[in-house]
């Protein structure tokens, strides 16, 4: 079934486009990887997909309502959740309040000013910062963390939505080998346990071959391949794209 | 037809040294990325040194050109000076520090120039020379003002050629782009910084010299020119010099012919322009450089007060209710005036702290929530209670207003356009005597009804900032932090940012305004003093004594700033150099607030 579907999409800045008619499908529960050289265009297709960017031609699809300019908290609504390719937390909270802050966010209890928030979804924070292993840091202030729980606690505010599709910019970026493969495997720990379709960009191919249904290969803000480990491996545009073949 | 032109001609001659000054404001701002509050106070040194230099020397073209020359020399001289001794040791501080020191430079050369050349206008008397005329479709117009329309366009396009065509303007773009890497290059910052911060001050000295054959020059200078030089490089686009010169055409223009169509809402005109070009250019007209909003800026865990700490506020709240039987009556003023000044600061903070918004025009609903309360006393004949609801509620309103388009700009932009806005509520004033009495204010504003006049500034107060404590800690405050720590997660995760700042800005207008109306109470009166930069500068040194990261720091910086404040102004007669000297002292020693330190500690 198709969860996301992405028809024409395209957006430049000034005269420079940088994703030009990018078009694929993500079918519910799959785990999709992005990749293309630095500049292809995924951040920016990111950007489009959550809404934090404004497409200038093109559809998004989720289940079937053409999202395209709708505002990322509409869109989040939807049940889209996303990680950003340098970790953004909420620096001056402890590390509980920010998933709070989500949870807070989810119920729509935004607009209470009385009772304190202290009180409210401690359990349920709790137990997300459980599923990323961060519980025993809950009152710490995030500011003190180090990079791959701050990477963690992204993960947990990004599916703090129970969301059906995860966007996830670069997870593993900035990290030591060991920890990249912690992070990787809890991403899809979480998105199985989730029944939660994955959309990630990442610059460690080992990390796509191995944890990738399914691959799409953007260059120069266009789509230029789409298959499994193997087809991508052997495809000779992606080679040159890569390599310069 | 001939009215129409020569009133275009005097709005394009009197937009010329607006631009120098916004130009100056622009380049530095492009190089250092300091808002310099303080330009307005070169623009007007410039015009106190120039009538100097002039009055001593024969009357001729000659002798003119190089006494301006001079005056750009030596302002030029002391913009270098300001920016090796003060400003050199903020670039790496946060904005709101380099604000509040320029903003505390201004204050020191206010009280200097009193100090120096006195509080009287100090016109220059005009040489024959300067007297002459030309005639334009039978109407004369003065011949200094085309010579000053040909200055504009002749200082553009050199400042345009030295940024385009020379090493050094090469060097500047470099900066303004991307100071790091400039640096990473080798590029000489500290002596780039000086001369560009040099250059932006005689260009602001130029400005203050030319206009003194057209006005004299007056202590109020600093600040009208600050606040239109701002407007000119908001609208024209920050960093853009072809933008500071079709702003300022733009505002001189809007001036020359306000004046004569709407002589009243000339600076309400300006405002609207303003606003209309940010609504469509969020950036200015030019583009200008896109400020980032501050997010993913490391800050200190937000700490709640303890139980210990509420239960004492409780117990203060309590005490101070006996106050009326036993403190003497001088004290029991103080005590009435701290707990003002606590709600306007609690007020602030909301919006400085968890909001994340930098406001140097907090003044404007205090003052608005002042008039509130006396117009409807006065005019509706209402009971003191209506009155003192009437104060929040129209300020909150205004501020929601306001707030609703100012909420999409980031920092300095906005920090900008708050002192502009209540410079115009300050225009407002003084200016439509019909409403607010001008600067003979609105008197007999006198509490009525038996309760004493303490127990309602305490008990209204106290509710007040025990609901903006409520406020910071409830879904609503974690949710205006979240927006202001990192925008981007906070709308990945449904959060809506300007909504929640529009928000925080109505409640901390509201607030403003509440402790306005009690004021005006206090005082017995209103005047436009209570919209006057003096009042938002007393604000923003609260919040910032008590410190922003702490939800008391407001309490404690009222209760400091005032004490402080009521003892300079009985010992020191420049208040203004002292307190300005005192801004620029705590910027440089304890950049986390009063109450920060002592957490800390």
């Amino acid at each position: 079934m198709t969860l996301l579907s992405v028809q024409g999409l395209t957006k430049s800045f000034g005269g420079n486009t940088v994703v030009r008619g990018v078009s694929f499908d993500v079918a519910a529960g799959e785990v999709v990887a992005l990749i293309g050289p630095n500049g292809a265009g995924k951040t920016t297709c990111f950007n489009m997909l959550n809404g934090q960017l404004r497409p200038d031609a093109g559809q998004i699809r989720l289940d079937g309502t053409n999202v395209a300019a709708w505002s990322p908290d509409r869109i989040w609504r939807l049940g889209v959740g996303r990680g950003f390719q340098i970790a953004a937390t909420f620096g001056s909270m402890t590390v509980r309040d920010n998933v709070r802050t989500a949870l807070i966010s989810r119920n729509r209890a935004v607009w209470r000013f009385f009772r304190p928030a202290s009180e409210q979804l401690t359990d349920q924070a709790d137990a997300l910062l459980d599923q990323v292993g961060l519980r025993h840091l809950a009152t710490q202030g995030c500011g003190t963390l180090a990079y791959g729980d701050l990477k963690r606690l992204e993960l947990a505010l990004a599916i703090s939505n129970q969301p059906r599709l995860l966007l996830v910019d670069e997870p593993t970026a900035g990290m030591a080998p060991p920890e990249r493969r912690a992070v990787m495997d809890l991403l899809l720990m979480l998105a199985r346990k989730n029944s939660c379709a994955v959309l990630f960009t990442e610059h460690d191919t080992d990390a796509v071959f191995r944890t990738a249904d399914r691959i799409l290969v953007m260059a120069d803000g266009a789509l230029i391949a789409e298959g499994d480990a193997t087809a991508i491996r052997t495809n000779s545009r992606v080679r040159t794209a890569y390599l310069g073949e | 037809m001939s009215f129409l032109v020569i009133q275009f001609l005097t709005g394009l001659s009197s937009s010329v040294s607006l631009f120098l000054t916004a130009a100056g404001l622009t380049v530095i701002f492009g190089v250092t990325r300091v808002v310099n509050f303080a330009h307005g106070s070169l623009f007007m040194l410039g015009a106190y040194i120039a009538w100097t230099i002039l009055i001593r020397l024969p009357h001729d073209p000659v002798w003119f050109i190089a006494g301006i020359a001079a005056t750009a020399l030596a302002v030029a001289a002391i913009g270098a000076a300001l920016e090796t001794t003060l400003l050199r040791r903020l670039y790496h501080a946060p904005e709101l520090f380099q604000l509040l020191a320029t903003f505390g430079v201004m204050l020191v050369i206010q009280d200097a120039t009193l100090l120096l050349w006195g509080p009287n206008d100090l016109p220059l008397p005009r040489a024959p020379w300067l007297r002459g005329f030309v005639t334009i479709l039978d109407s004369r117009f003065p011949l200094y003002d085309l010579v000053l329309i040909a200055i504009g366009p002749f200082v553009l396009v050199s400042l345009l050629l030295l940024l385009s065509r020379t090493r050094f303007g090469m060097l500047i773009r470099a900066c303004t782009e991307n100071r790091d890497m400039a640096a990473a290059l080798g590029i000489d910052q500290r002596l780039l910084s000086t001369t560009i911060f040099a250059l932006g001050a005689g260009l602001a000295g130029l400005g203050g010299a030319l206009i003194l054959p057209d006005t004299s020059a007056n202590t109020q200078m600093d600040l009208s020119v600050i606040v239109e030089a701002f407007v000119v490089v908001v609208v024209g686009g920050m960093g853009s010099v072809g933008g500071a010169f079709l702003a300022s055409l733009l505002i001189g223009e809007l001036q020359a012919f306000g004046i004569v169509f709407f002589p009243h809402a000339t600076l309400v005109l300006i405002f609207i322009i303003m606003a209309a070009v940010l609504t469509i250019r969020p950036n200015g007209l030019f583009g200008g450089i896109p400020l980032t909003t501050p997010h993913q800026t490391i800050r200190t865990l937000f700490r709640p007060p303890s139980n210990g700490l509420v239960r004492l506020g409780y117990a203060a709240v309590a005490l101070a209710a006996t106050t009326p039987f036993w403190l003497p009556p001088y004290w029991l003023s103080v005590e009435t005036e701290v707990l003002i000044a606590a709600l306007f600061a609690s007020g602030l903070h909301l919006m400085m702290g968890p909001g994340g918004m930098i406001s140097f025009g907090h003044a404007a609903w205090f003052g608005i929530g002042a008039y509130a309360s006396a117009l409807t006393l006065k005019t509706l004949a209402a009971p003191m209670p209506l009155a003192l609801i009437a104060a929040p509620l129209v300020a909150g309103t205004t501020a929601a207003l306001f707030g609703w388009f100012v909420v999409r700009l980031s920092g300095v932009y906005l920090a900008m356009l708050t002192l502009a806005f209540a410079q115009i509520v300050w225009a407002v004033a003084t200016q439509w005597t019909w409403l607010t009495g001008g600067d003979d204010g609105i008197l007999g504003v006198w509490p009525t009804g038996a309760v004493p006049f303490f127990w309602w500034v305490l008990a209204l107060t106290s509710i007040a900032i025990w609901l903006l404590q409520r406020i910071i800690r409830s879904p609503y405050g974690l949710a205006l932090m979240a927006a202001r720590d990192s925008e981007p997660r906070a709308l990945a995760i449904g959060l809506q940012p300007e909504r929640l700042r529009m928000v925080a800005f109505a409640l901390s207008g509201a607030a403003a305004g509440l402790s306005g109306g009690l004021f005006a109470f206090k005082t017995g009166s209103v005047f436009p003093t209570y919209v006057a930069v003096g009042k938002s500068v007393d604000g923003l040194l609260m919040v910032l004594l008590g410190g922003i990261d702490i939800a008391i720091g407001p309490i404690v910086g009222a209760i400091a700033y005032t004490g402080l404040y009521d003892l300079l102004l009985q010992t020191v007669s420049l208040w203004r150099m002292a307190l300005g000297l005192t801004i620029i002292t705590l910027v440089l020693l304890f950049p986390d607030g009063l109450a920060g330190r002592w957490r800390r500690s």
